[in-house]
């Protein structure tokens, strides 16, 4: 069927959707009782109906980068979508039991959800579940201006299918512990794109914009139970957790299109089992004091493999023949995390209008991981060492081993005090702060002598003491001079300081080492300054209007091995917003919305004249503009309309000789009309039609689109 | 497709910005002449619920015990002042105002669900609707994931269970659990968490990155930015002409390597 051949029986679909609210008038008490309660443009708001069912259709007409169009909108391109977007079911049913169904499920697009509870009250309840939905991405690459490169998959449109299925039940006993039990399995399979390109020759050098996916295939298993109770003041609960995961996923580019076995792909293959087991209490002395503790240990347990493989297609077997590029074969390895984490807070008021709320937690964590694996390096002289004779074997590579632990421990307390003494006030402060304590070691070595590897690769050791401290102070307040009226403004500092001190290095640091990390970095700080203000102001009972400023600042000093301290980046965000919400008549409103933003991060490689271009500085401004009315047409007709503005310009093209420009510039244009009828108290239909239009000047337009989308629906309420 | 593309291209000259204001204003006038001699009702702007009105956040404690109980440790509670200009200010923040839900019992669709629909949230956190507007953002405009997926909204940070018992970036992970690791070779930026790379909100650049250039890795990786830019004792000059550091084949492992301890893949 040719495209205008869909569009055209859509709408007709959507005509006949829509067509018998025309024709079905008012009954005369009917008209009555709507002036007791008047139609809405909302679901919600009439409590007469607990059920409801919603059927949709509609579809899709895109001209131009479809695979950037179901990105950005979500939904398929030049495709029909319907179903039944929305149901729920109640029914009381016999002893008390309530059953509740939900569901929704559109074809074309994979969203679908089921979900059912049986609910009795003082007994208990089961419940289950099924939910899919598919996330769209683009397979794009980089844009190279001057030369006009642009390199995307071959298949661009990807998407990935995300889902779980549950099952759960529980007791509810009066005077009983609450017991529940819940298994879930969630999925997500599919392919996605990534921001690590592959390289391709221009007439400037190689520059990294060849498209790249991943392909995912995840699964989770996940038992969960628990068990809450309470015991005079106290509340207290148990849950243990048991997960089983299973990820194959595949990182996949292609270097140098057009070169032999230019494709690489890299498997990463964990199979994990984690198990967790949490305690809590709660005992509330009265309404404002109460006393709170908390206990978890997290266990997981990693299996791992992987390979990274080059060939002529992507998934190949390894062939030792193929001497593109530096990867590995057969890792196979293991990890054990441990963690425990423990709580305490306690909150007073030692006057009416005071509240002190002082908590703690505690953290410790200890990882350990070991891996075996057979590097590849092409540009690795390679062969066997027999006694100070190399014999080169590119055929044979030997294995590598690593050997990782790391210990924290984290301790954070925070006070925060609230105090409402002023009529229409309160004013709030908060100290947070945490102090980590670690220590690194990280090892790798050669197991065999025919190891096809830079040594500086394999061979290498550290052990590093690490101390950091963060600290954040906030202070605010909230006032209402009238009920017309809100005032809210916030205010915190936070400082972090990271200091690394590097016991073992086998990577010397002084100024000849070619290659200085890992152990490199002694001290890393941040400072923030941060503040808002917002404003609500009902200045009519039918305009309201929230006002609110957002300023962040921030600054970055690095301190690497032997150096002094670097201001290795400032950054710089102002956020202006502002929504209005106005009902000039009763029937109309109108809603506007705007977000103006002004952000920049900048670092000595950005600001430096001696490298002009080589990266630029890191423009992320834009502003987004909403406008939306609802206006009733008729006694039993809405009409909303809705527009959205987008529009970035950081895109400066100028350095493309230099390296690849990515700032961000698009601009954006959504337009929809929709159509209400309500065709009685039960039924009402909908028609909506949306215009998109999208430009991509980072991509140099090859983003672009142009889409229409046309959707009708029903609304049966019972 | 391509009688499309040609009627599209026939169609663009008529819609010239003056041309489509004044078919617009035309359509608009003409119909509010028309339904303004058939229909007389009320309207409202969305999140609202017609005819409700606000009977504070008492009146929420007999349904909603252990909620309401809990709520005094959240940091939303700090929006509950003494006063009775304060009257919205607590549940009916969130979830409009409560009259029709108290008077129906609990009827379902009477009461605001901020976890179906973030419009409230928005209310006052009205710079998150322009970053989850974004190209780059997580799908909560969708409908697909709600704020509450990681914010409690209810509860307080520091009390026990729920959400507080979380690590850093367990809110994060619990759905990006390639990211988790562990890693034989970790990068130092993870301990810090995801938002040292990533806004969660949204950003104008791919994967919610708040640089899209080298500069996201040179904010704390940088020794020397002259002729030749040195990370780690080695020039870098010629190595960023590539593209940025995990763009040009060099550090694709940014979340950690199990195999590379420069993070090389």
């Amino acid at each position: 069927m040719t495209q205008l051949r869909r569009w055209a029986m859509l709408l007709v679909l959507a005509g006949g959707l829509a067509s018998p609210a025309f024709a079905d008038e008012p009954k005369a008490n009917e008209e009555a009782s709507e002036e007791k309660s008047p139609p809405v443009t909302l679901d919600e708001g009439d409590a007469n109906f607990a059920n409801w069912v919603n059927l949709s259709l509609g579809g899709t007409i895109v001209d131009g980068n479809k695979g950037a169009f179901q990105q950005r909108v979500g939904l398929p391109a030049n495709s029909v979508f319907g179903g039944v977007s929305d149901f729920h079911y109640e029914h009381s049913l016999t002893n008390k039991w309530l059953l509740k169904l939900d569901g929704h499920g559109l074809f074309d697009y994979h969203d679908y959800g089921v979900r059912l509870d049986l609910t009795r009250e003082d007994r208990g309840f089961f419940r289950a579940g099924y939910t899919e939905s598919r996330t769209f991405y683009s397979g794009s690459g980089g844009f190279l201006p001057g030369a006009n490169l642009w390199f995307p998959l071959a298949d661009d449109e990807l998407f990935v299918d995300r889902g779980s299925a549950w099952v759960e039940g529980g007791l509810t006993l009066p005077g009983w512990p609450t017991l529940r039990v819940k298994y879930t399995h969630d999925f997500r399979d599919g392919q996605k794109d990534s921001t690590i390109w592959g390289q391709v020759n221009t007439p400037y050098g190689a520059r990294g914009i060849n498209a790249s996916f991943y392909d995912l295939d995840e699964e989770r298993d996940t038992i969960e139970g628990e068990i809450t109770h309470k015991i005079g003041k106290t509340d207290l609960g148990l849950k243990l957790t048991y997960e089983m995961a299973d990820r194959d996923n595949s990182l996949n580019l292609q270097q140098f299109p057009g070169t032999p076995n230019s494709y690489v792909t890299q498997k990463d293959g964990v199979e994990s089992d984690l198990f967790n087991v949490h305690g809590w209490s709660s005992t509330w002395f009265n309404k404002q004091t109460v006393l709170s503790a908390g206990y978890s240990y997290t266990r997981l347990d990693t299996d791992l493999t992987g390979s990274r493989i080059y060939g002529d297609q992507f998934d190949p077997v390894y062939d030792p023949a193929v001497l593109r590029g530096p990867g590995y074969i057969n890792l196979s390895g293991s990890s054990q995390l441990d963690q425990q984490v423990a709580n305490l807070s306690f909150m007073f008021s030692p006057t009416k209008h005071l509240a002190i709320i002082p908590a703690l937690q505690i953290q410790y964590q200890e990882v350990d991981g070991v891996s075996l694996y057979q590097p590849f390096n092409p540009g690795v002289v390679s062969g066997i060492d027999l006694g100070g004779v190399i014999i080169p074997d590119p055929n044979a590579t030997g294995f590598v081993s690593t050997d990782t632990s790391r210990r924290q421990t984290t301790v954070a307390p925070r006070l925060e005090v609230r105090y409402t003494g002023l009529t229409n006030w309160l004013f709030y402060a908060r100290g947070e702060w945490e102090v980590d304590d670690g220590d690194l070691d990280e090892q790798s070595r050669p197991v065999d002598a025919n190891v096809i590897s830079a040594p500086s690769d394999t061979d290498l050791r550290r052990s590093t003491d690490y101390q950091g401290f963060l600290q954040k102070y906030s202070v605010g307040a909230n006032w209402y001079p009238t009920r017309k009226l809100t005032l809210a403004g916030q205010y915190y500092y936070q400082q972090r300081n990271r200091d690394y001190d590097n016991g073992v290095d086998s990577t010397p640091n002084d100024a000849t080492s070619f290659n200085r990390y890992p152990a490199y970095l002694r001290a890393n700080d941040s400072f923030t300054h941060d503040a808002n203000i917002r404003l609500t102001w009902r200045a009519l009972p039918n305009l309201t209007s929230v006002t609110r400023y957002d300023y962040q600042i921030s600054t970055v000093e690095t301190r690497a091995d032997l150096l002094s301290t670097v201001d290795s980046a400032d950054l710089n965000t102002h956020i202006f917003s502002q929504s209005l919400t106005w009902s000039p008549l009763d029937r109309l409103y109108l809603q506007g919305s705007i977000s103006y933003v002004l952000d920049e991060m900048t670092t000595p490689v950005s600001d430096s004249s001696a490298t002009p271009g080589l990266v630029q500085d890191s423009q992320n401004d834009y502003w987004f503009a909403t406008l939306g009315a609802g206006y009733a047409l008729g006694p039993k007709t809405d009409v909303t309309a809705d527009y959205s503005y987008y529009r970035a310009d950081n895109y400066d093209p100028d350095n493309y000789q230099v390296s690849v420009p990515y700032g961000a510039s698009a601009r954006e244009h959504a337009i929809s009309v929709g159509l209400v009828q309500r065709i009685n108290r039960n039924l009402r239909c909908s028609l909506r039609y949306a215009y998109f239009h999208s430009e991509d000047q980072t991509s140099g337009g090859n983003n672009d689109f142009d889409a229409h989308v046309i959707s009708a629906g029903v609304q049966y309420r019972f | 497709m391509k009688s499309f593309s040609a009627f599209s291209a026939r169609l663009q000259p008529w819609l010239s910005q003056r041309r489509v204001l004044l078919f617009g204003s035309v359509v608009g006038l003409a119909v509010v002449a028309i339904s303004c001699a058939t229909a007389n009702r009320l309207v409202v702007a969305p999140p609202q619920i017609p005819g409700a009105t606000y009977v504070g956040s008492k009146e929420c404690v007999d349904c909603h015990e252990k909620i309401t109980k809990e709520f005094i440790t959240a940091d939303h509670a700090r929006l509950q002042a003494p006063g009775k200009n304060a009257l919205a200010a607590g549940c009916e923040s969130c979830h409009g105002p409560g009259s029709k839900h108290v008077e129906s019992g609990g009827a379902l669709n009477t009461i605001l669900n901020p976890r179906k629909n973030a419009d409230t949230c928005f209310a006052c956190h009205l710079d998150k609707r322009g970053q989850f507007s974004l190209p780059h953002s997580h799908p909560v405009l969708a409908g697909k994931v709600s704020c509450t997926d990681c914010h409690d909204p209810h509860r307080g940070a520091g009390f026990a269970g729920g959400q507080s018992l979380l690590t850093r970036d367990d809110t994060c992970i619990k759905c990006h659990a390639a990211q988790r690791g562990p890693f034989a070779f970790e990068h130092e930026a993870m301990r810090d968490g995801c938002a040292t790379c990533h806004n969660p909100h949204g950003t104008v650049n791919a994967k919610m990155l708040t640089a899209r250039n080298a500069n996201l890795c040179l904010k704390c990786h940088v020794q020397d930015a002259n002729s030749s830019v040195l990370i780690g004792g080695m020039p870098h000059s010629a190595l960023l002409r590539q593209g940025t550091c995990w763009t040009a084949g060099c550090h694709e492992a940014v979340h950690g390597s199990q195999i590379n301890s420069t993070l090389r893949y």
